[in-house]
């Protein structure tokens, strides 16, 4: 579901899966103890994710805040996924590789 | 005829909304692209039916909550109903999404993805029942 490494200086939060509803519900206390708990910049990658919902957008807007949008990235989107997030206007905000 | 699933307001309802998306996708030969938005956009719909619809006086819950589909080669036109007391899910305000990251709301983005992923959204009352007609129109791009 979500796995954490530290790679190339920063925290890597590999996503796995359908983040759906009940998915993000279940991990976004995981991810933002993690997130909370570097000092290193945070990235997201979803190579493995081709769907989400607004409860993911929600995990990732927590994150931003606890960290900080410069220490903030997103990596490996797939298209739907990119798509949900410009409907959200992350894409103009937010550090999307 | 129209497909319909029939549910009850509770989060075992996401799993057989998933499900019952994959069978229309066999049976209409549905793109994986709009198989993903619609399940979007039925997930935010009944996720919000769940966590704000109140139940018609004396009813206690759970609440009905019905989806019908007519699906043509051309376009998606999907109902999402539940039998509780008025509640119109535009209604709820835009997002501002002009602010900085920082100055905005964690959450509130649900109704949005259905707006912006929906060609047509519409609310209406009907005989105790509220009914959101989305439809999604089949884009070139979405066919392949």
């Amino acid at each position: 579901m979500v796995q954490f490494v530290e790679k190339s200086g920063r925290l890597v939060c590999v996503f796995g899966g359908r983040m759906d509803t009940v998915t993000s519900t279940e991990m976004e206390d995981e991810v933002c103890k993690q997130a909370q708990g570097t000092t290193l910049p945070v990235a997201f990658d979803l190579e493995g994710v081709d769907y989400v919902t607004s409860m993911f957008l929600r995990v990732c807007m927590r994150v931003v805040k606890d960290v900080g949008k410069e220490r903030f990235s997103i990596i490996h989107v797939h298209p739907a996924v990119k798509k949900v997030f410009k409907i959200a206007g992350f894409d103009r905000e937010m550090n999307i590789e | 005829m129209p497909e319909r699933l029939e549910l009850s307001a509770t989060p075992e309802a996401l799993r057989q909304v998933k499900q019952w998306l994959q069978e229309l996708k066999g049976r209409y030969a549905l793109p994986d692209i709009i198989v993903g938005e619609l399940n979007v956009i039925l997930e935010e719909l009944v996720m919000n039916i769940i966590k704000h619809a109140k139940p018609t006086p004396p009813s206690l819950g759970p609440i009905p909550v019905r989806i019908e589909a007519d699906l043509s080669d051309r376009r998606v036109m999907v109902r999402v109903m539940d039998e509780s007391l008025p509640f119109d899910p535009l209604s709820r305000p835009k997002p501002n999404l002009s602010l900085d990251l920082n100055d905005r709301p964690i959450g509130g983005l649900g109704i949005h993805l259905v707006r912006e992923l929906s060609d047509r959204f519409q609310y209406s009352y009907e005989q105790g029942w509220n009914v959101s007609l989305i439809e999604k129109t089949m884009h070139q791009e979405n066919r392949e």
